[in-house]
């Protein structure tokens, strides 16, 4: 348990929480005071003095917009005390007309009495989370602390907090919960650490529940920070050099090696010396021998153009298991390791998605390019870690997809096959020219007949490509990189 | 993120905590009624929703009050004491809420016993309290593990509804006593049936 | 209902008072409460508690529920279909017979599929091979997907009526055994 404990005691009832908040934050929620004025259950304290002439340094009032009720309940907790009273009584006059029973039956009495007089609480609350980091590389812990501070003026006897982490976000120590009771104007605070996963997350409303003393009465709220939180986590694409997909990728430039001479590496013919050639290239062998200067060209390489399309449906959005890493994640873990291998070894690399988002960034080369690429796999909607909500329009798309592949393109298609569309893509877009390599991130369990079905009918997909000529490789639980080198064995072999 | 009501049946019990017989659903983890007996709620994998610690030991602690307070004049009144001492711990224990209010039943069903038995008036005023704040701390405990869970830190939330609920018992229970060693003496049945009277009237009324 | 409700509290409050005042001076008020009457009000007492806890047995406990924000989203795990569509295939009404039907035609093809790549028959083989049970040893595998029905001796039988499965969940769970077996090389 690492929750930093509740502190009402800290006796900081100004807006410390929420210091160095930007003008234009206030702004907004100035307007914001303006609108929902009415839906505050604290008193309006000092919200009418001009909230722009103490800038930043007290925000009371509009702090408090971001409550909402959804529900208020009556437990019903104390229900049948006045039984406790009326058979005790009851029982000292028929069975032994002494006073002692009466007098403890009485307790129940008091109870019911406590529970009618206590009302609804109205709670008016500021909540401010704060991330020890928010742009964190993937694996890296995030510790999200949470201050929530009493705006109204009267005692939240039972405060019960559940945080909004993001659905991708699994907590991994501490918890997102809390319950505390907070006088006007203090503060609780706890903490949790979440490890962080690639993509952009955003924290939704945190849950409030507030009851009254005996807990007769329940508010069910929602509560949103000043300000919305959000962690960024973009996959590492500057460590290159641990994928071997030179041995995917000899084959391409094998492929498109051309008869043009010029520089590179396989020696091509030697040629008379021309004003400005590099001195690199000339030939001083030849230079010793006979005194001439001539110029070596070498078989000139073009960079092959490969396109990285992830398999991002929401079919795709599949685990071994209910909460684990799923295979569109794998997906684009993949795709972003070998983005930076496949730029590394000189290629130009493009980006696209199967899915209702439409991703695509054209092929191309160099440090910015590296970086929006880096940026689309940490964050755009179409590789979001949770399913996507729009409809998939197959044909659309691949007609779309088809418009924009330069003709020459290579693909490696990143899907974990567990049904014949994206195989049925691979083949066609094979049979269209494109040279096609399938990387299929397994999916699947062997735990019940029907994971077990499916595992088989994913083998019998793979082995249908395969026969097909298509490139298959089938990444279980090993490194990407053992799964690929064992995968170009079977390809050279 | 989204939290609905449910509504349970006191009757009905809400299958919680070591049973595990839980079923794992996908989706998120609201349901709405659970008036089914054989409701399952789709609490998933890993949170443990099982009651309160702190409150749970509170309930216990002041079970115990409740036994003392009728074994005090009356011992063999401990017995069913004891025996809803019992139930109660197995509430606790299984996260059921009806273990618990039959827990605080036969606690006071033990209240009555030393009563009938001729019991000191403070011993079975202790006994009624104690019977009472134990069933409402067990079920605090209980709703607090259904809301929040066991890895949240809920002790101050715990702590004050606590020191509420005894601070009002006692206070309460101070006046009544006060009165009753004020008209030490007889016994007046007239005040007995005028209060009852009121009783009965202002119970039905605030209870509606 | 309200002035009721305002009478019915004042009379409440009037009679606490007189009570607690009957208590304090310890007089009666001039009112002479006979043995029977008493008793009267004491059960009265005791049919009104028992009333109330009667309404406590029956009330609706309510509170709101929480989610489990700290638990990752869940996605599926692939085959979950089928393993819902096997459960509800039991039954003869018209879902379970349609369950039952999808259920043995997806077991057919991946059978079909695996037995032409891993025994390299043409399809048709494999087809036959499989209509007429003969695809495989395993008789309870053999039964679900063949036309007629395949012959399995006395201790199979047996067998049959002391599993706790149905017969149906039963020959799935056999039949994706065996395939996978022969995927992997093993038969």
């Amino acid at each position: 348990m690492s929750t930093v404990g509740s502190e009402e005691g800290t006796d900081v009832d100004d807006g410390t929480a929420t210091e160095g908040r930007s003008a234009t934050a206030r702004d907004g929620s100035d307007d914001a005071d303006d609108r929902e004025g009415s839906m505050r259950g604290g008193v309006q304290e000092g919200a009418g003095d001009g909230p722009d002439e103490h800038d930043g340094d007290d925000e009371s009032p509009e702090e408090a917009e971001r409550l909402t009720v959804r529900d208020v309940l009556d437990t019903d907790r104390w229900v049948g005390a006045p039984a406790v009273t009326l058979l005790f009584a009851g029982l000292a006059i028929v069975v032994d007309r002494q006073a002692g029973l009466l007098l403890a039956g009485a307790v129940g009495v008091v109870f019911a009495a406590y529970a009618y007089g206590s009302g609804t609480p109205a709670p008016t609350l500021a909540v401010e989370r704060r991330l020890s980091d928010e742009t964190p590389g993937p694996g890296d812990d995030v510790r999200v602390t949470v201050t929530v501070r009493n705006e109204g003026e009267a005692t939240l006897p039972d405060l019960r907090l559940v945080d909004g982490v993001p659905p991708a976000l699994a907590v991994g120590e501490g918890s997102p919960r809390h319950a505390t009771a907070l006088r006007p104007g203090k503060r609780a605070t706890f903490s949790y650490v979440v490890p962080a996963v690639r993509g952009r997350h955003e924290w939704e409303s945190m849950q409030v529940i507030v009851r009254n003393a005996p807990g007769t009465r329940e508010v069910d709220a929602t509560v949103d920070s000043a300000e919305p939180t959000t962690l960024r986590c973009s996959p590492d694409l500057d460590a290159t050099g641990d994928l071997p997909l030179r041995g995917l990728t000899t084959q391409y430039t094998g492929r498109i090696a051309t008869d043009v001479g010029g520089p590179g590496l396989e020696f091509h013919s030697t040629r008379d010396y021309r004003h400005g050639d590099p001195l690199n290239r000339v030939d001083w062998n030849r230079m010793a021998r006979t005194g001439e200067l001539a110029t070596l060209d070498f078989r000139e390489e073009r960079a092959a153009t490969v396109v990285l399309l992830v398999d991002a449906r929401e079919e795709a959005y599949v685990a071994p298991e209910p909460g684990a890493e799923n295979a569109v994640e794998r997906s684009v873990e993949a795709a972003g390791r070998s983005f930076s291998a496949l730029l590394g070894g000189g290629d130009r690399v493009g980006l696209a998605a199967l899915g209702p988002d439409e991703l695509w960034l054209a092929p191309g080369a160099g440090n910015d390019h590296r970086a929006r690429a880096r940026d689309l796999l940490a964050s755009h909607p179409a590789l979001s870690p949770t399913p996507p909500d729009g409809r998939f329009f197959p044909s659309l798309r691949l007609r779309r997809l088809r418009r924009q592949l330069p003709s020459d393109a290579q693909l490696i298609v990143f899907s974990p096959l567990v049904d014949d569309y994206v195989a049925s893509v691979a083949r066609r877009l094979d049979a269209y020219g494109h040279l096609v390599t399938v990387v299929s991130p397994d999916p699947t369990a062997g735990g019940t007949p029907g994971e077990l079905l499916a595992r088989i009918e994913r083998r019998s997909r793979i082995s249908r490509l395969r026969r097909a000529g298509l490139r298959v490789v089938d990444w279980g639980d090993e490194p990407l990189a053992t799964a690929v080198a064992g995968a170009a064995g079977r390809w050279s072999g | 993120m989204s939290g609905t009501s449910a509504v349970a049946n006191d009757g009905d019990e809400r299958t919680n905590g070591h049973d595990g017989d839980r079923k794992l659903a996908a989706g998120e983890g609201a349901t709405g009624s659970a008036d089914d007996a054989d409701d399952t709620e789709t609490h998933q994998r890993g949170v443990d929703r099982s009651p309160a610690t702190f409150s749970a030991s509170l309930s216990l602690l002041a079970g115990l009050f409740s036994v003392l307070g009728s074994g005090l004049g009356v011992l063999t009144a401990a017995a069913p004491g004891f025996a809803g001492l019992l139930v109660l711990a197995a509430g606790l224990y299984r996260g059921s809420r009806r273990a618990v209010t039959g827990g605080g039943v036969v606690l006071l069903g033990g209240v009555v016993f030393a009563g009938v038995g001729g019991g000191p008036p403070a011993g079975l005023l202790l006994g009624a309290l104690g019977a009472l704040l134990a069933w409402d701390y067990g079920e605090n405990a209980i709703t607090m593990g259904e809301q929040l869970g066991r890895a949240a830190d809920t002790r101050r939330a715990e702590l004050f509804h606590a020191a509420a609920s005894l601070g009002v018992g006692v206070v309460g229970s101070g006046v009544v006593y006060g009165i009753y060693l004020g008209a030490s003496g007889g016994q007046p049945v007239t005040a007995l049936v005028f209060l009852l009277l009121a009783v009965v009237l202002l119970a039905g009324v605030l209870s509606e | 209902m309200r002035v009721l409700r305002g009478v019915t509290i004042a009379f409440g409050v009037l009679a606490a008072l007189a009570g607690l005042a009957s208590v304090v001076t310890n007089s009666t008020f001039g009112f002479a409460l006979d043995y029977l009457f008493v008793t009267l009000v004491g059960l009265f007492a005791i049919a009104q508690g028992l009333r109330y806890a009667g309404a406590r047995r029956g009330a609706d406990l309510e509170f709101t529920e929480t989610g489990d924000p700290e638990l990752r989203y869940e996605v599926p795990t692939p085959g979950g279909d089928f393993d819902e569509q096997v459960a509800n295939a039991e039954g003869w009404s018209f879902r379970s017979v349609r369950d039952r039907d999808a259920v043995r035609d997806r077991l057919r093809e991946a059978t079909v599929e695996t037995l032409v790549v891993h025994r390299s028959l043409d399809p048709e083989e494999a087809t036959r091979r499989v209509n007429a049970g003969e695809w495989t040893d395993d008789p309870d595998a053999a039964d679900l997907l063949a036309d007629g029905t395949v012959e399995r001796g006395a201790r199979d039988v047996l067998r049959g009526l002391f599993r706790r499965e149905s017969r149906h969940s039963h020959g799935v769970r056999r039949i994706v055994a065996e395939v996978d077996a022969i995927q992997r090389g093993e038969r």
